[in-house]
Order: structure tokens, then sequence, then C-alpha cells
């Protein structure tokens, strides 16, 4: 038991002059010590300025410490909250109201006569159109994949504080198999990964076995890593003493950071951490292994093909 | 209860649980990974949320500061010990104080803030944690015990703690602009 533990005004200890000024500044005097509080208000000359005081300091603290969450905070979490949503994904977005019947009498209009320029107007006007439909949907699917845009510039050092922690977080939350994993994993088995993925990430959707490491493929999905473009995470179990134990691989489509050679397989270190993280790329695609803490990582390694040169990167 | 439903109750409160993750964390970027993974676990809890009064504010809280905490001893960081106060040496109960001598209102708003913005980041976690709670969410020191898992003891130790790191900072402040400080709380022994 610490100090903290016994310093208890509410349990009834001994109370101090500037305890009971400050429970009376913060509105949490109980009642029944209102008396002594009286006593020391007319006992103590500055009992008032006491209090006025440290309501001053509330205030101020309020003011110094109020601050609102950055912009694209909010669509960032919608996103990854109807990502997570497993009942989202099975509804159908709802399609556009039927256009009203035209009534029986009425005759078809006669099509317009246009100029050479009028239609050249309207085509240009079109193609401007077309273009912005375009990029907006790009963008909004963007947004509700909770991607951030495509960010090669960063490199692999900056990124792997970032992408660590979000790798490991997601291989976590999903390493149970639970409603996290059942609500973001669209495909149960391997052979659907490819007709049901490729289109999310950008490229035929790679179908990694690990059977013959003695893991049995469990899920794939959307995910969101950081920085590089769209991925996917794909989770795998093998039995073990304790239960089936889950391993992670994430695959990114993307450009690779500059400082990320494909020949090379980088170890993401991070102090304390239980796991490393392992990644690699070839050609567009990135990969990030998080493996069974205390396994032997090799074999599943060399099912993957992984580059055999290792670089360690903190993170 | 339905995403929509969850979405409409806890997004309102995404501001406060910003907050709190940077208090807790200290880096505007851990802090939005900090709330994204914290709105996903309250998502996959929300069936077991219960209206208790208040919002869904406070389970965000509870959300929010276990995830970290949890993070942390994942981590195997070491977390801080309640126990260690930075230097500071704890007795049983705080000393009677007298008030400063100089007033807030005396003293400039901008050097004041200033100020404290500083000692603030200066607290641990724990303690801006408490701050934070308490003064910017204008929470009862009950709710915030909760929130926080520890006894209401500790938050009124760490919330007196804390005021006194602002409240002396605040002394040295007023001894730089020439008003005197005779009677701050700075001569306090703890």
């Amino acid at each position: 038991m610490t100090d903290e533990n016994q310093y208890n005004p509410l349990d009834g200890s001994p109370l101090s002059a500037a305890v009971l000024l400050r429970l009376e500044a913060d509105g949490e005097l109980p009642e029944a010590w209102r008396q002594r509080l009286d006593e020391t208000m007319q006992a103590d000359p500055h009992a008032e300025d006491r209090i006025a005081f440290e309501r001053a300091l509330k205030l101020r603290v309020s003011k110094v410490m109020a601050q609102s969450a950055p912009a694209g905070l909010a669509e960032r979490v919608r996103a990854s909250l109807a990502e997570a949503d497993p009942q989202a994904q099975a509804i159908a977005p709802p399609s556009a109201p039927a256009a009203p019947a035209l009534p029986a009498t009425s005759a078809p209009a006669p099509a317009p006569i246009y100029s050479f320029r009028q239609r050249l107007t309207r085509y240009a006007l079109a193609a401007v159109l077309t273009l912005l439909v375009g990029v907006s949907g790009f963008l909004a699917w963007q947004g509700r994949n909770g991607l951030p845009s495509p960010r090669s510039d960063i490199t692999l050092q900056q990124a792997s504080t970032r992408v660590f922690k979000f790798v490991d977080s997601q291989a976590r939350i999903c390493g149970d198999l639970g409603r996290y994993f059942k609500g973001k994993m669209k495909c149960r088995e391997l052979g659907e990964v490819p007709s049901t993925l490729s289109e999310y990430l950008g490229t035929q959707a790679p179908a990694p076995s690990l059977s013959g490491s003695g893991y049995r493929f469990e899920g794939a999905g959307k995910c969101a890593v950081p920085y590089y473009g769209p991925s996917l995470h794909y989770v795998y179990t093998r039995e073990a003493p304790s239960g089936r134990v889950p391993l992670s691989l994430f695959v990114q489509h993307g450009q690779a950071p500059a400082d990320m050679s494909e020949g090379s397989l980088y170890e993401l270190v991070r102090e304390g951490a239980e796991v490393h993280i392992y990644t690699w790329c070839a050609g567009e695609l990135i990969y990030y292994l998080v493996p069974v803490p205390g396994d032997d990582v090799e074999e599943v390694l060399r099912d993957f093909s992984a580059p055999a040169t290792r670089v360690e990167l903190g993170a | 209860m339905d995403r929509a439903t969850f979405e409409e109750l806890a997004m309102q409160h995404l501001d406060a649980v910003y907050r709190m993750a940077l208090k807790l964390t200290g880096h505007p970027e851990e802090a939005q990974d900090l709330v994204q993974e914290t709105f996903l676990r309250a998502l996959k809890a929300s069936e077991r949320y219960e209206e208790r009064g208040g919002g869904m504010r406070p389970w965000l809280f509870t959300i929010v500061h276990n995830c970290f905490y949890t993070n942390v001893k994942r981590n195997k960081r070491q977390a801080t010990a309640v126990e260690d106060f930075g230097g500071v040496a704890s007795d049983d109960r705080p000393p009677d104080e007298p008030p400063p001598a100089w007033s807030l209102a005396e003293l400039d708003w901008e050097h004041v803030d200033g100020r404290l913005k500083t000692a603030i980041e200066d607290l641990k976690p724990e303690y801006r944690t408490v701050l934070l709670l308490w003064g910017v969410e204008q929470l009862k020191y009950k709710e915030i015990a909760v929130i926080m898992e520890v006894p209401v003891g500790t938050i009124m130790s760490r919330l007196h703690r804390a005021r006194l790191a602002l409240t002396r900072s605040l002394g040295d402040l007023a001894a730089e602009l020439g008003f005197s400080t005779d009677s701050s709380p700075n001569s306090e022994t703890t």
C-alpha cells in the first residue's frame, strides 16, 4: 500500500485544512465535513484566497489542455469501424430509387439539335465531369478503406515505428479469431482470396499456403497498413500445447520505400516487444510477417521465399 | 447495439478520447493509433455497454486507458509505478499550505498558459491524465478512480501533486516577474 492509497479523506481520515479547501474548490466536499470547513474558513484568513486560487488554476488548466482531434481522425475511425462491422459488410448499399414511370400517354420528346460548337462544349464538359467523378471516386475509395495516400517518400526507417505498432496491434486483435476477426476476414478459404480481394488490392492477391510448416489458413481480409497503399491481412494458426496460436501476414500493394531493397529481409525490432516483425518486398508487393512469439520463423520465411540477407531496424 | 447507433453515441466524444490518448502517449501519431484501437475495441464490446448516466464518455475513457496500459505491459515497457513520484518525496498526507502570495489574476495569461503547458508536459502520464479528466472533462474524483482503476485516494493524491507542481511552476514565474513569493507553496516540503 502506498502513501497515495492511504491519503483518502473520503474514508474518514483526519483532514488537513488544505485538503478541505481543495475539496470545497472542486465541489467534492461531503456535507458531513461542511462544519469543519466553516471552522477552517473562520480560523484561516487565507482560506478564501486558497479556494479562489484553486478554482482559477482549474480554469487555466482546462484552457491549456483543451484540444480537438486532428482533421481526418474522425474519417479514419469511421472507416475502421465500417471495416470492422460484420453486419455492414453483409448489407449491400441501398440502390437508387427507381425513376417514376412516365405517363403512358406521354410521347417521346424530339431530340434537340445542337451546333458543332455546342456539341464540343458538351463533350468537354462531359470529359471534365468524368475526370472529376473518377478522382472523387478514387478519393472516396481511399477514405472508405481508411487508407492514407500512398507515401513512398516515407522511408521504411521513418515508417517503422508506426507500421510496427499498427501491424502488431492488428495481429493481436484478430489473433483471437473473435468477432473482430470474423467481421474483417472476407475469405475463409485460401482459394477465394485472389477472386475476392484482388480488386481491392489493385493487383493479383497472393494466396500463400503455410501448410508445409504446419499452419492452417484461417482467413484474409482488407486492412490499412499505413503509408504505401492498400493491404490485406492473412491469419494462420498452428497447434500448440496452449491451443491454436496465430500468425499474421500483411501484404501491401504499392511502391516500396526508397530505403527498402528487394533482396533484403528487414527485421523490425521494438524494445521490449514480444515479437520481431519481418518485412520484405517483391515487385509491387510489400510483406509484413508477425510470427508466433518464440517460434522459429526461418521455416515460415522459407515458405514465403523471403530474402536471406537480413537487415535489423529499430522500430 | 448496431454500428450506426454505436457511432452516433461514440463519435461525439472523439475529441475527448483523443485528448486523453495524447496525454497518455505524448505523441500525436501514437495518440491517433490509440484512438482508432479504442473505438474498435469499444465497438467490439458495445454489446456489454450499459448506460449509467453521463453517456458513453467515461466508458470510452476506461477503454483508452486500458488499451494504453495493456500495450505498455505487452511491450514490456517499464510501467510507471504508483509509488514513483519522479523524485518528489512522499508523505502520508499533504501538509497545510498557505495560498500563494501572488494571484493568478496578476500574472499575464499568456505567460501563465505557456508556463502551465510546460509544467503539464513535464508531469508523468498518470498525473497528466488525472489533470485532464479533472480539469477539462470535469469528472468527479470517483469517476476518475473508476476509469483509472485506482482508489479515490490515489486520484486525490495524484491531483494534489500535479497541482503542486503547477503551482510551483507558476510561483517561479511570479518570482521572475517580480512578485513577492514569500508565502508561495515553493516553501512547502513534501
